[in-house]
């Protein structure tokens, strides 16, 4: 028998008040499997994330995680029982200092000792700026701080919005690798990327997404090449 | 800080102490009394501390400016009185019931029923809910204690205390400021050391991010107002016996935590405290050391409303917001009123009148006249809050302008042009007191508003010479219309004033059209936006504060032509909060509401006299309260929802029975889609569905159960 | 990249997660309108009953007749609240246990067809 999808969207239709930005979206992400979500800048990646996160609630379809129909629940539910979005931007607290940004991911289950622990193992240079707040950090330190919330309190389905947006190529790098090992523990991952290189390497599957539609899924060899028609809304 | 922030601080300096050396009354400055003065102050600043303490935290963490914050401490400051001198009971088990029980519980209910549903709502809702709480708590304690009698806490342990050299300092004064700084102490411990602390910090942040980190945003809006309930019933109980135990006295108390949770820009406690306790020993300092004579013999009073004024205007200009879609609720494209609709409407109700009103008794016809005056003034609000977005809670101050202004340049001939003269001198008026919180975000005009009315309600009315306290007679007679005298409560007036009335709904009507109309409604969707299609926010804001006081001003001056005299108690801030309230509750973008309003307001008056029941005694603040509490799940107003339940019936309103039809099928979708089941199908539960159906045998339960139904019907 | 095997069980992790997410699954969710409703439908028949019970002791020890015509008037309130209270609780409840039953009979049928369908492929 195979295993249900970790996550999977059907006919997804959601946007903000009258406007809709997802138009029947369906969209799976299995077992173990790194799903990269690729596309032009307004096509619905981020209000894909949202949707599966429970921030927003579709207007019409169902989301299902492994198999249990979860539509309407809300992020929060959804965040304590495994479910992890690392969110566009800097997804840190900028007011709180980085032990409390941590504490703040404990509502997850996991004891504060032991994301701290995890944290600092993988990111040394957090331990040094433990009573600063966040808003003061660099923007990498910012984002490896948001992203030790996914690689820290053992999700089942993490979720990376535009991981790579304004850092350094370097820290980049470095933010993929923890990535790819993440995958290699076995953790089913949805990354959103415009900039498909970096993550081209680590996704098993690669999707695009184009006004609201996944108009394509399959091996990311094949994508990437389709990506450029995409972008330029080639047909 | 900003150039402009610190010439304010510099004026404000200077201006204090003008007025400190004008106003010396001459008092030997001892040490003694010095330190006297610091540790009532120091008291009394504690307790507007730890009142505006749970205002910021409320406000902070979940977005809602609670106005109610002085109702609900004034409610348990009763409640507690009930309990210890009413009931005799001791005094630890009273404060426990009250502070650590009952306190709390309310205040999670109340965010369980409304405030959550508060967040991201616009803020005139917002305000107008709150304020509506606060009127209801009000009515709620005047009719279960009723003001007939007097009542008193005694302070703790008594009028004893202990002295230091030539001080006396009270045990209750002692207890007061040492509880306030157990809050302080205890808040900060509770907001960086406890987990759901740092999630109430964290919100404040980011509210989304915190519920993606899994905090469960109903436990953290729930603490938050259990706080601002429970810091409410401290301030309330720890105030009574310093002052007295009178209703409107402990709900004004809020005006004073406003003033301090300004000083901390609403967001740092530090900074409230440091506001509280300066305010608390300015108090203490004009009372003890400064005479003020007659006009301004509430300047101690007025203090919070003048330093509410001195922060609004020192504070650096805010940033536009750029509110992200979905934010606001969205309303439907809505139909705009034809002029034409609105001329026919008014005749009609022109004609009702004047073919009814012939058979009312007297009392019907001052009922009328009252419903009208009110009315006028109510329309005054539709431009500024229905339209512009703009909250203001102070029209009835600006119709006390209109009425004082009618009185001196007309209130001995009846001029009718003295009521333009009213609305042409009330217009700048409103637009002054816009001016210093325009910059601001909204929130901050509606305190300013607070401040003004407060402000006129203490300094402008009681001045000699704005209304002279020795006159007895009349002020104003009859108003002449071209050697028409008609005035007071008769019959003649209330025609004249429908007529008024329906004149200026058509003319706003024919407003809303225009581009001022355009302007006021695209600046209320979104500022960024109207600034980036060249809208001059500060001068449109401006603007429609004049247009909208020159109204209220205008209703003012009828005000004073009905009642012959006025005094500077009629154009209070708590009297002027039901006209808001009433008007909001009626559809707040409607002239057609201030109809809705003024009706209401005469209809209490005629239940409350029909029906001689106590909880009925103060069903003027309970009513609108009641119903401004109703709008968190009509937002939109009574006039409104009937008007869209009705137009589809008019002949000529396609787009109406449109509207209603893709309405219903919007309704009817989803649900048919999950068939409105909240819970999973599964096998056991068709067993148990089975069982209690009496169905036996033939159906085996197949594998298609399992599933969830919603993921399985819709396929 | 993926070293698991879809095709095999799932992972310890993904059985918690599986579970949590099946604990959620019964509380959480959207169309509860219908229950809301049938609590505030029994609290508001409750209300009348003691407001009715409230107004017929009052009543009884009110010396005045403008007195008692209120608290008949009262009374009846109470009656209409009990009405409206239950009728909303035996309304929501019937429609809730109907749609229940028609969601019945739509897996029942399709599970019918499936096999139909297989008995003719085969």
């Amino acid at each position: 028998m195979t295993a249900d999808p970790v996550l999977e969207l059907s006919g997804i239709r959601a946007g903000y008040g009258p406007i809709e930005v997802l138009h029947g979206c369906d969209l799976t992400v299995g077992p173990s499997q790194v799903v990269a979500l690729l596309g032009p800048n307004g096509a619905g990646k981020t209000t894909t994330l949202a949707v599966a996160s429970g921030q927003i609630a579709p207007t019409a379809g169902t989301i299902a995680l492994c198999g249990r129909n979860v539509t309407g629940v809300r992020s929060d539910a959804l965040a304590r029982a495994g479910v992890c979005l690392v969110p566009e931007g800097r997804g840190v607290f900028p007011n709180l200092t980085v032990t409390e940004n941590l504490r703040m991911a404990t509502f997850s289950g996991t004891s504060l000792s032991e994301i701290e622990e995890r944290a600092y193992t993988q990111f040394p240079a957090l331990r040094d700026r433990r009573s600063q707040t966040a808003g003061t950090l660099s923007g990498g330190e910012q984002q490896m701080l948001a992203m030790s919330r996914a690689l820290a309190t053992d999700p089942a389905l993490v979720m990376l919005d535009e991981l790579s947006m304004g850092l350094a190529p370097l820290i980049v790098e470095e933010l993929y690798g923890r990535v790819a090992q993440l995958a290699a523990d076995g953790v089913s991952i949805l990354i959103v990327e415009q900039f498909a290189p970096a993550v081209l390497g680590v996704a098993d599957s690669a999707a695009i997404m184009v006004h609201g539609r996944i108009v394509e899924q399959g091996d990311p060899g094949d994508i990437a090449d389709h990506l450029t028609a995409a972008y330029l809304a080639i047909d | 800080m900003t150039r402009s922030s610190r010439i304010v601080i510099v004026f404000a300096v200077a201006a204090t102490i003008a007025v400190v050396a004008t106003n010396w009354a001459g008092n030997e400055i001892t040490v003694a009394g010095l330190s006297g003065m610091l540790i009532a102050g120091l008291a009394l600043g504690s307790i507007y501390a730890v009142s505006a303490t749970g205002m910021v935290v409320v406000y902070s963490t979940t977005g809602v400016f609670n106005f109610a914050q002085g109702a609900i401490g004034m409610y348990w400051a009763f409640l507690y009185w009930e309990l210890r001198v009413n009931r005799n009971w001791p005094a630890p088990l009273a404060l426990l019931v009250v502070v650590g029980l009952l306190a709390p519980a309310f205040g999670v209910v109340i965010d369980r029923l409304l405030m959550r549903r508060l967040q991201n709502r616009p803020l005139a809702l917002q305000l107008m809910v709150t304020v509506g709480l606060m009127l209801a708590l009000m009515g709620i304690a005047a009719a279960q204690w009723r003001s007939d009698r007097g009542r008193g806490i005694q302070p703790f342990f008594g009028t004893g205390g202990f002295d230091i050299g030539p001080i006396v300092i009270t045990y209750h004064r002692l207890i007061t400021v040492l509880v306030a700084a157990l809050i302080a102490v205890s808040l900060r411990v509770l907001l960086h050391r406890a987990r759901i602390g740092v999630a109430m910090r964290a919100v404040v942040d980011d509210r989304s991010l915190a519920a993606l980190n899994g905090a469960r945003p109903g436990t953290v809006s729930a603490v938050a107002w259990a706080l601002g309930s429970s810091l409410a019933a401290v301030a309330g109980i720890l105030i009574a016996p310093e002052s007295r135990l009178v209703v409107e006295v402990l709900t004004l108390v809020v005006v004073d935590a406003f003033a301090a949770a300004a000083v901390g820009r609403l967001r740092s406690l530090p900074f409230t405290f440091a506001g509280a306790i300066l305010l608390g020993v300015g108090q203490q300092f004009i009372s003890r050391y400064l005479r003020f004579e007659d006009g301004f013999v509430n300047m101690a009073q007025a203090l919070p409303t003048i330093l509410l004024f001195v922060v609004v205007l020192a504070m650096p200009q805010a940033r536009i917001e750029a509110r992200r879609i979905g934010t606001r609720t969205a309303h439907h494209p809505t139909r705009l009123t034809h002029p034409f609709e609105a001329l026919v409407g008014m005749t009609a109700l022109f004609i009702v009148v004047a073919a009814w009103s012939g058979s009312w008794s007297n009392v019907g016809v001052n009922r009328g006249v009252t419903a009208m005056v009110t009315a006028i003034i109510m329309l005054s609000i539709v431009p500024l809050t229905g339209w512009a977005g703009q909250v203001s809670f102070a029209p009835l101050a600006f119709a006390g302008v209109g009425a004082v202004t009618f009185m001196h340049v007309a209130g001995d001939t009846g001029a009718w042009w003295g009521l333009l003269v009213a609305a042409a001198v009330t217009a700048p008026v409103g637009a002054l007191m816009a001016l210093p919180a325009v910059r601001l975000q909204s929130l901050y005009l509606a305190l300013a508003s607070v401040a003004f009315a407060r402000g006129f309600e203490l300094l402008f009315f009681t001045q000699p010479a704005i209304i002279d306290p020795t006159i007895s007679g009349r002020q104003f007679v009859d108003l002449d219309l071209f050697g028409w005298q008609v005035g007071g409560n008769s019959r003649s007036y209330l025609l004249v004033l429908t007529g008024l009335f329906g004149a200026l709904v058509v003319g706003l009507v024919g407003l809303r059209r225009s581009r001022f109309g355009r302007r006021w409604v695209a600046m209320a969707d979104s500022e960024a936006a109207a600034a980036t299609l060249g809208i001059s926010l500060v001068e449109t804001k401006v603007a429609v504060f004049a247009v909208s006081a020159a109204i209220a001003g205008f209703g003012g001056a009828l005000l004073g032509i009905q009642a012959g005299t006025v005094t500077p108690r009629d154009f209070g801030l708590l009297i002027g909060l039901p006209i808001v309230l009433l008007l909001v509750v009626g559809g707040v973008s409607l002239p057609a509401a201030a109809l809705f309003g003024g009706v209401n307001t005469i209809l209490f008056i005629i239940v409350k006299d029909t029906w001689d029941l106590s909880i009925l005694q103060t069903l003027e603040v309970l009513g609108p309260g009641f119903m401004a509490i109703a709008l968190v799940a009509r937002p939109s107003g009574a006039v409104a929802e009937i008007g869209r339940a009705f137009a589809p019936l008019l002949p000529w309103r396609a787009d109406a029975r449109h509207a209603f039809a893709a309405d219903r099928r919007a309704r009817r979708l989803p649900e048919i889609g999950r068939l409105g089941l909240s819970e999973p199908f599964t096998p056991d539960a068709v067993v148990e569905l089975d069982r209690r159906l009496g169905v036996i045998g033939d159906v085996t339960p197949v594998g298609g159960y399992v599933t969830p139904i919603s993921g399985g019907a819709t396929r | 990249m993926s070293t698991a095997d879809p095709t095999e069980s799932p992972s310890p992790r993904l059985r918690e997660f599986q579970a949590e997410v099946d604990r959620l699954a019964v509380t959480g969710g959207s169309a509860n309108a219908a229950r809301t409703a049938r609590v505030l439908g029994a609290l508001v028949a409750l209300g009348g009953v003691a407001l009715t019970i409230v107004a017929f002791v009052q009543s009884s020890s009110a010396a005045d007749p403008q007195d008692q015509t209120d608290f008949v008037i009262l009374a009846l309130v109470g009656i209409a609240l009990v009405l409206a209270g239950g009728l909303t609780v035996v309304v929501t409840t019937i429609t809730g246990f109907m749609r229940y039953w028609l969601v019945r009979l739509i897996f029942e049928q399709r599970a019918s067809t499936d096999r139909i369908v297989a008995v003719d492929d085969d």
